[in-house]
């Protein structure tokens, strides 16, 4: 083998490894004339791959995997929004679950409140999520309203008349204006969103609460009832059927997307009692959110528009109620500023990817 | 059209090629502006043979690298003056007011 031969074999070796950005099934189909192109590219006597081309191809790799290397500008703002209904109603549903826990009085059994409005109004909006997880927007959206209804229902009893706008209610706004436009569209389904990709959005947050319990804050068992909500209803999604391919794209989105939603929940929930060090890694979450835009720019776009359609009408309530001889609190602050600030800049950086995206 | 989509369908103007031709074919065509990377070119490839703008055509192996072969479609080719077109009404809008540099006359006299 000659000296030539033996470098062609080292830079081929090196490029089939990065190669495996690409799904398998790409790669067996197109791997071969990729490698092809890059060593007729190389310079003579090159072993390594050129940095540029490295960099390119590793990129679109996961754009491949992500399936946004066929993007439209109508799959963009749709899958946007499949995403911004489904973080939207995993607050929602998150959120309930918490309340739920409260509504059954210290030593009564939990079974007698079983069917209390409140768990009715959980159960439609999980039915909502299932439904739009599994690109059937229509009961989606009949399933959420059904949801408000009942929380209207129990707000004239229990709350005020604006509930709407507490923040533990202003996601249903975003979550049926995305099904209101989805149930519209009769021809042109939404794609998944990879789970790595979400999963890997949210571990800033994870790591939030780690550093939270490491800090010895008691959190009582509040966020842990929010965390195992999500994760049963993927249990008996998975569990309810075998699902076709479709569906198991709707499903790897969902799983990802819900773990998204908890995302927004954490943001909520450790607000009120979150360290600065605490802030710092959960304002990392946007920020990776923004640095994935180049790979799957329905990310940022969809939790961005979720996230102010949930926060905007609160911000409006705070400010409505703020009081200038007061301090406020960091939480406050957080949601008053940080939360809309960061999901208004999720969504711009989505759009501006996206637009990037369909203009090659 | 964005720039590197153009010069791919324009590469592929004069006749079939494969992926190493048309990333040296657009090289030139920009006068070196648009040096495309192997995984660019075949996103934009992928995209292109989704919309019906390119196709494949036969595939070889030569000195033991494997190439397949792209064409211009109808489609792809009438996507291509229409942007050519396009894209020669909005030089003029400035061609025929100014003189440019590098032309040495007056643009507008010539098209005149």
């Amino acid at each position: 083998m000659s000296a030539t031969q033996r470098d062609d074999r080292a830079l081929e070796r090196r490029y089939r490894r990065l190669l495996r950005a690409y799904p398998a099934g790409y790669r067996h189909e197109r791997g071969d004339e990729i490698v092809g192109t890059l060593l007729d590219a190389a310079a003579p006597g090159q072993r390594r791959p050129d940095p540029r081309q490295a960099a390119r191809l590793v990129m679109a790799g996961l754009r491949t995997r992500a399936g946004t290397h066929l993007l439209t500008a109508e799959r963009l703002w749709l899958g946007a929004l499949r995403l911004a209904a489904i973080v939207s109603l995993t607050h929602l549903i998150t959120v309930r679950i918490g309340f739920l826990r409260s509504w059954v009085p210290p030593g009564e059994s939990a079974l007698q409140w079983a069917f209390a409005p409140e768990l009715f109004q959980l159960l439609l909006a999980a039915g909502a999520l299932i439904a739009t997880a599994t690109n059937r927007f229509r009961t989606g959206l009949a399933l959420a309203s059904a949801a408000l209804v009942v929380n209207t229902f129990l707000g004239a009893f229990t709350y005020d008349p604006f509930a709407l706008l507490d923040m533990e209610n202003s996601a249903y706004l975003p979550a049926l204006a995305a099904l209101a436009v989805l149930a519209r569209q009769a021809l042109v389904r939404p794609d998944g969103v990879p789970w790595w990709l979400l999963a890997l959005c949210v571990a800033p947050v994870a790591a939030a609460s780690v550093l939270l319990r490491v800090a010895g804050l008691r959190m009582g068992v509040g966020p842990w009832l929010l965390l195992a909500g999500p994760l049963l209803l993927v249990l008996l999604v998975a569990l309810l059927r075998r699902p076709s391919r479709a569906v198991r794209t709707g499903y790897r989105a969902a799983a990802g997307a819900l773990a998204l939603g908890l995302a927004v929940v954490g943001v909520t929930v450790l607000a009120s009692a979150a360290t600065d060090r605490a802030f710092v890694v959960l304002q990392a979450a946007p920020l990776l959110a923004i640095a994935f835009a180049f790979v799957d720019p329905r990310i940022p776009l969809g939790i961005g528009l979720g996230i102010a359609g949930a926060r905007l009408p609160a911000l409006v309530e705070l400010v409505a109620q703020f009081d200038p001889e007061a301090t406020p609190s960091s939480g406050l602050l957080m949601t008053a500023l940080a939360a809309p600030a960061a999901a208004v800049l999720l969504a711009v950086a989505g759009w501006w990817a996206g637009r990037r995206r369909i203009r090659q | 059209m964005g720039g590197p989509r153009y010069f791919v369908l324009a590469a592929l103007l004069d006749g079939r090629r494969h992926g190493y031709a048309i990333i040296k074919q657009v090289e030139d065509l920009s006068g070196g502006q648009v040096r495309l990377a192997a995984g660019t070119l075949y996103a934009l490839l992928d995209r292109l043979a989704a919309d019906g703008h390119v196709e494949s055509d036969g595939a070889e192996v030569v000195n033991g690298r494997a190439r397949r072969y792209y064409v211009l479609t109808e489609r792809g080719s009438a996507a291509l003056r229409q942007e050519a077109v396009r894209m020669a009404a909005a030089a003029r809008v400035v061609t025929e007011r100014v003189t440019l540099p590098g032309l040495g006359q007056d643009a507008g006299a010539e098209t005149a």
